[in-house]
């Protein structure tokens, strides 16, 4: 084995290269080549942002993200992958209302956005609502093609094997369709996030957009506060991310792309 | 075209021998793509008869609707015109006391399954019972001679172990008769010399009738008991050949007899004959 494969290693050498960012961050700032009065510096940043990590405002507006998220995510999620498998289950559904759903697709989610705000004010309800619709179209597509995209050599043993009705669905079907909506729930989740900060930002919900919008609205003085509040957003992503792609390297370990990851990383 | 067939020997005597065919093939016809212009007639019209306990190959040039065949033979597919009877009825769907193994096993296995929950499917199916099933599998896998690869994922074996998975499974739920579409054509000579003489062992331990589909005419020769010969498409069946070697086979013995060579050079001829 090679060192540079090593576990240890890669996680080393990651750390390396956030430092040298942060690093090079501060030397911009103290070389004067950042402006201080649109970018401050690293440090300044991150003494803001150790400050509001002991204040229970921050926390809150995390959870608020959170929870808007969450619950964007799973109401649209679930409706998705139900209404999904039964248009993909049933040739004639699809037939008629793949079109439609492709094209609901292309229409940006901010386009309603403000019809959202219209109906629910600043609030969770509409934060919910706007993750949930969007996330609904990908992840619906893709539960609908992994329904249909079972292998014909799959659907021929099932036959043999006499699988019908609920049994097949979970034996075959679900299994087959998991890569595909796995794909699509990792994307959600991504999207989803945007699409809460999004909310928050200009539709005024409580959150980290609106914590965000509030800091820069306060003044040049409170510029570090924004830059902590900008970092902690994309911790978050990256946590979600990681958290998904984790889940699925559980759920999915026997497929293919997983086994060969498994046996790089081996 | 029905043949007299004796009981094969070295296969125990079947209760309701002589009851008629476990398997009837009558004039079928199979054409894909009917009506469009990418019409084609790939089987033209064949029959013949499987014995219960027998043990039929069929071979026939690359193209010759082989697997076509063995599709309307497990019901998998419907023939344009003739008739499939299974144990008396004709053919609807797939039935009950039939079997079909892939060659494709690596796709033909689920993945996501363990290799003793891919065996459990057929007994899920037919409704037998937690603790007899866990009996089953292992009585199973232990006749393909596989020990203790319950726990293992199919794709963490190697081929020749994945397609005795299959040949389990198929076996799990005692069907009456088993169907392979070239079962040894994707492992190597070794491996396939050992699954051909644990099919005849499989075979004879549990009575069943076996139908095989292949293009290799030494495999033919040396499982079968009559070998249905199909010319290039349309197919028609060119002869049907009955092999009298003896039972049980054995590899060296047996392929090295004057009676293989000359059923192979029969078969070779008929083979390549029209092409
Ligand atoms: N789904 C299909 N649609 C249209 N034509 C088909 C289809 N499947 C098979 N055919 C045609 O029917 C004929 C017989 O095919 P089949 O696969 O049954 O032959 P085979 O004897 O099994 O061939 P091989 O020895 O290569 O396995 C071929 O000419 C093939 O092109
Ligand atoms: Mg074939």
């Amino acid at each position: 084995m090679n060192a540079v494969d090593t576990g240890w290693f890669r996680t080393l050498a990651r750390l390396g290269v956030i430092a040298a960012v942060l690093a090079g961050w501060q030397l911009l700032s103290v070389a004067g080549v950042l402006d201080s009065s649109s970018f401050p510096s690293m440090t300044a940043t991150m003494a803001e942002l150790g400050r509001q990590l002991t204040d229970s405002d921050l926390w809150l507006a995390v959870w608020e993200t959170v929870r808007g998220w969450g619950l964007g995510l799973l109401i649209g999620c679930s409706l998705a992958i139900t209404i999904g498998t039964l248009l993909g289950l049933n040739r004639f559904a699809y037939l008629s209302v793949i079109p439609v759903i492709e094209f609901l697709k292309t229409v940006p989610v901010i386009a309603i956005l403000p019809l959202a705000i219209v109906v629910w004010g600043a609030t969770l309800e509409m934060k919910v609502f706007l993750v949930a619709f969007g996330v609904f179209w990908p992840l619906a597509i893709q539960t609908i093609y992994g329904v249909r995209a079972v292998d014909p050599v799959v659907r021929d043993t099932a036959a043999v094997l006499r699988l019908r009705g609920f049994r097949k669905f979970t034996t075959v079907t679900l299994p087959s369709a998991a890569p595909f909506i796995a794909t699509g729930l990792r994307v959600a989740a991504a999207v989803g996030l945007i699409l809460t900060i999004i909310a928050e930002l200009v539709g005024g919900a409580r959150g980290l957009g609106l914590s965000i919008l509030t800091s820069v609205n306060a003044g040049p003085d409170r510029l570090p506060a924004t830059y902590a509040f900008i970092l902690l957003t994309g911790v978050t992503g990256v946590l979600v991310t990681t958290a998904f792609v984790a889940l699925e390297q559980r759920l999915l370990h026997w497929h293919e792309s997983q086994r060969n990851l498994a046996a790089k990383a081996a | 075209m029905s043949h007299a067939v004796p009981t094969p020997a070295g296969t125990p005597a079947q209760p309701g021998t002589g009851e008629g065919p476990v398997l009837s093939v009558s004039a079928l016809r199979k054409a894909y793509n009917v009506g469009k212009p990418s019409e084609r007639l790939a089987i033209s019209d064949v029959s013949f008869d499987v014995a219960k306990g027998e043990f039929v190959c069929v071979v026939g040039p690359s193209g010759a609707g082989k697997t076509t065949l063995l599709r309307c033979l497990s019901g998998l597919l419907h023939p344009t015109t003739g008739e499939v009877r299974f144990e008396g009825t004709p053919l609807q769907a797939v039935p009950d006391r039939l079997s079909v193994v892939f060659q494709d096993y690596s796709r033909s296995l689920f993945p996501w399954l363990t290799v003793s929950k891919n065996v459990a499917v057929p007994l899920k199916v037919a409704g037998v019972a937690k603790e007899q099933r866990e009996a089953r599998i292992s009585e199973v896998l232990h006749a393909v001679g596989l020990g203790d690869v319950g726990k293992s994922y199919p794709w963490q074996l190697s081929g020749g172990m994945q397609q005795r998975v299959a040949i389990a499974r198929a076996l799990a739920h005692q069907p009456d008769m088993l169907l392979m579409d070239e079962p040894f054509a994707s492992v190597d000579a070794q491996t396939r010399f050992d699954l051909e003489d644990l099919i005849l062992q499989v075979r004879a331990q549990f009575g069943i009738t076996v139908v095989l589909v292949t293009h290799d005419i030494d495999e033919a020769v040396y499982l079968a008991d009559r070998v249905v010969v199909l010319s290039s498409p349309p197919s028609v069946v060119e002869e049907i050949v009955t092999v009298p070697l003896a039972r049980p086979r054995d590899q060296l013995v047996t392929r090295s007899s004057e009676t293989f060579g000359q059923l192979r050079r029969h078969l070779m001829e008929l083979v390549t004959a029209h092409h």
